[in-house]
């Protein structure tokens, strides 16, 4: 839409992706990869961090920010780093979360399932250090965001207690790269050819199965995820890892946003400093996981201590009516009843 | 869904293409709130009596005092209007203060604060805050109850007001009653999501937003400063019970609706209503948008609840 995104993607196409589709092997390719820089806001600080015995940062600003996310970085799951994706994890930071980065293992020295162990450890050590799961949230982009929904997994399987929201972008979801678009846009997206996703998975893969679920959450079953929101470029080759996620979890009973993008190219969000849908992309994820943490708090209501005998509720046998409309009232609305056998007041 | 009535009125400011607000110099901004306020105001209002004061003989301010005003010293709110620090005067708010008063049956004063470019950040705090000290040292005189003790204000006012009632709290300022934030900005950043979805093509655009900003404050590093963005500071209990007013399609709406968030679970105690079919600055168009009448009344009577009981 903003002749930025274009612009940024035509050069994207013209450098990024020629190096990468050129790169013989992960040293290559991580180097091109890893080349972003990004200048911290003069309000936002990296201090390193251990969680879970994974080392990382914390990306926090000067802002009060009750509320924590834990951000996973993507590169493929064999490039990157906290520092790498400060232009998301900062922009957070500012929104009011304090943002845990976890520097997770990397293929191809720690294939599958390295990364989503380290996910795990980090966030289980988020929750035994008293943070509130109500008011933590995850997200991640590209590799990460398949990871973030590994996680999900993961900490549904333990039985440990859900985030309250999580906000993917572009995320990877198919190792197995079955979609469409990983052909349909070969020439169209900005930063990859179609055919360097299959070879980044090998790297994580280690010869296990694409279709296993912690690799590829599109082949997980994704019942009791907790809200999503998924934002995609419209011209990428990972479009379809995301329309066919979306497609799944909502189908599961997930609740899911959904948002295509035209014209920006592959996590944009990482180039809000030049493309102004990165900015709304982030400032719209943190409206989606704000919203979702708002009042979780645990902590003292006006409600009395005094015990609220079961006189005080009405009883299902009890028929309760809305107060009359006056005389001369247009509309001839139906009363609003609760009885026996609704028991809204109870559920 | 834009309120028809919200919509009418932009289209008419399009077709008769008139000027966005940060194409012009502070000079024709300043005389065009002025100057056109009277087409979307409604009628200004008789009030009981209505005098203009100076704080130690040099800040303006104007004293309300309501029709049918109780016997006894009147409860006050002290009202900082809106016009972005750097537009906007104790006339452009008349009416709307007049409302307040009658509304309310509390006295109102209105505070002519000085202005950016001119006057930068903290120049406008500054002067709020002397405003509000110097009527709580000289209520009596005035026929003002110094222990019912309310701010409020729209826009960059309500900025101002919010501003004022942490002041208060922390610098031994008077006891406040209530805070009454009218669709406020409460962080100089401007990063919210609404700034993207509302930031062009209702009245108030990211523009527009940016020339107000950039007149008040210089430097970025102000736009940290709680005096500034008091969203960011980092503790929002112990403040007077407040009432916090949005509209849908401002981009200052999430701001406020965040701010209203934190004050509430600071425990301060804080109703926050949103009139999602609204544009920033409606409350002043009551000629034009009907909804505005009903926003002054709530105004009105959540002021008057807080300080009459």
């Amino acid at each position: 839409m903003s002749w930025q995104a274009r612009v940024f993607s035509f050069i994207l196409r013209q450098t990024f992706k020629r190096k990468l589709a050129a790169a013989k092997d992960v040293a290559q390719a991580r180097a091109v990869l890893n080349s972003g820089r990004f200048r911290m806001p003069d309000d936002v600080r990296a201090t390193p961090m251990r969680q879970g015995g994974v080392a990382g940062e914390w990306v926090e600003a000067t802002a009060p920010a009750p509320d924590t996310l834990l951000y996973l970085h993507g590169g493929g799951y064999f490039a990157c780093s906290p520092r790498s994706h400060r232009a998301a994890t900062s922009f957070y930071a500012q929104q009011g979360f304090r943002v845990c980065v976890p520097d997770y293992r990397l293929a191809p020295e720690h294939p599958f399932p390295a990364a989503v162990e380290d996910a795990e450890a980090a966030y289980a050590s988020l929750i035994e250090s008293g943070i509130n799961p109500g008011r933590l949230v995850l997200s991640g982009d590209s590799a990460g965001g398949g990871l973030a929904l590994a996680l999900l997994l993961r900490i549904r399987e333990r039985g440990l207690p859900m985030p309250a929201a999580a906000a993917l972008f572009s995320p990877l979801t198919d190792l197995a790269t079955t979609g469409a678009s990983i052909t349909a846009n070969d020439a169209r997206c900005a930063m990859f050819r179609g055919a360097r996703i299959g070879i980044g998975a090998a790297f994580y893969l280690g010869g296990a199965d694409p279709r296993t679920p912690l690799a590829s959450p599109l082949y997980a079953s994704l019942h009791d995820l907790p809200p999503l929101l998924v934002h995609v470029g419209e011209d990428e080759v990972l479009l379809d890892d995301s329309l066919r996620l979306v497609q799944r979890a909502q189908a599961a009973g997930v609740q899911v946003e959904l948002r295509v993008w035209p014209d920006v190219p592959h996590v944009w969000q990482l180039f809000h400093r030049f493309i102004p849908e990165g900015r709304e992309s982030l400032a719209e994820a943190s409206r989606f996981l704000l919203a979702r943490t708002a009042g979780n708090d645990e902590r003292e209501s006006n409600l009395d201590d005094t015990v609220i005998s079961a006189n005080d509720f009405p009883s299902p046998g009890m028929v309760l009516r809305a107060p009359v409309a006056g005389a001369g009232s247009a509309t001839n609305q139906p009363e609003p009843e609760i009885s026996a056998g609704s028991p809204a007041w109870f559920s | 869904m834009l309120h028809p009535q919200a919509r009418a009125l932009l289209d008419l400011i399009e077709q008769r293409a008139v000027p966005p607000t940060h194409s012009l110099t502070v000079d024709d901004a300043r005389r065009f709130y002025r100057e056109r306020r009277f087409f979307t105001q409604p009628d200004t209002p008789e009030v009981g009596h209505v005098e203009d004061l100076r704080v130690d003989g040099t800040l303006p301010l104007r004293l309300y005092k309501p029709l049918h005003a109780a016997a006894g010293l009147l409860p006050v709110l002290v009202y900082f209007h809106g016009g972005g620090w750097t537009i906007g005067d104790l006339d452009t708010h008349d009416t709307l203060c007049r409302q307040l008063a009658n509304g309310s049956g509390c006295a109102v004063v209105s505070v002519d604060y000085r202005l950016g470019p001119e006057h930068r950040f903290p120049a406008a705090v500054d002067d709020s805050r002397s405003a509000l000290h110097w009527v709580h040292a000289n209520a009596a005189s005035l026929g003002l109850d110094a222990a019912r003790l309310a701010v409020g204000g729209d826009s960059a006012g309500g900025n101002l007001a919010a501003v004022v009632a942490i002041d208060a709290r922390d610098n031994g300022g008077p006891q406040l009653a209530f805070q009454l934030l009218i669709y406020p900005a409460t962080d100089m950043r401007a990063i919210a999501a609404s700034h993207f979805t509302n930031g062009q093509g209702y009245l108030l655009t990211s523009n527009t937003v940016r020339y107000f900003h950039d007149h008040y404050i210089d430097d970025p590093k102000h736009d940290l400063d709680w005096r500034a963005s008091p969203l960011l500071h980092p503790d929002l209990s112990r403040l007077p019970p407040a009432f916090i007013l949005t509209a849908g399609f401002d981009p200052l709406r999430d701001e406020g609706l965040m701010y209203a968030q934190r004050l509430s679970e600071a425990g301060t105690r804080t109703t926050s209503i949103c009139f999602d079919r609204q544009i920033h600055g409606f409350i002043t168009m009551g000629r034009v948008i009907d909804e505005a009448n009903a926003a002054v009344d709530i105004c009105a009577s959540q002021l008057r609840t807080a300080l009459l009981g």
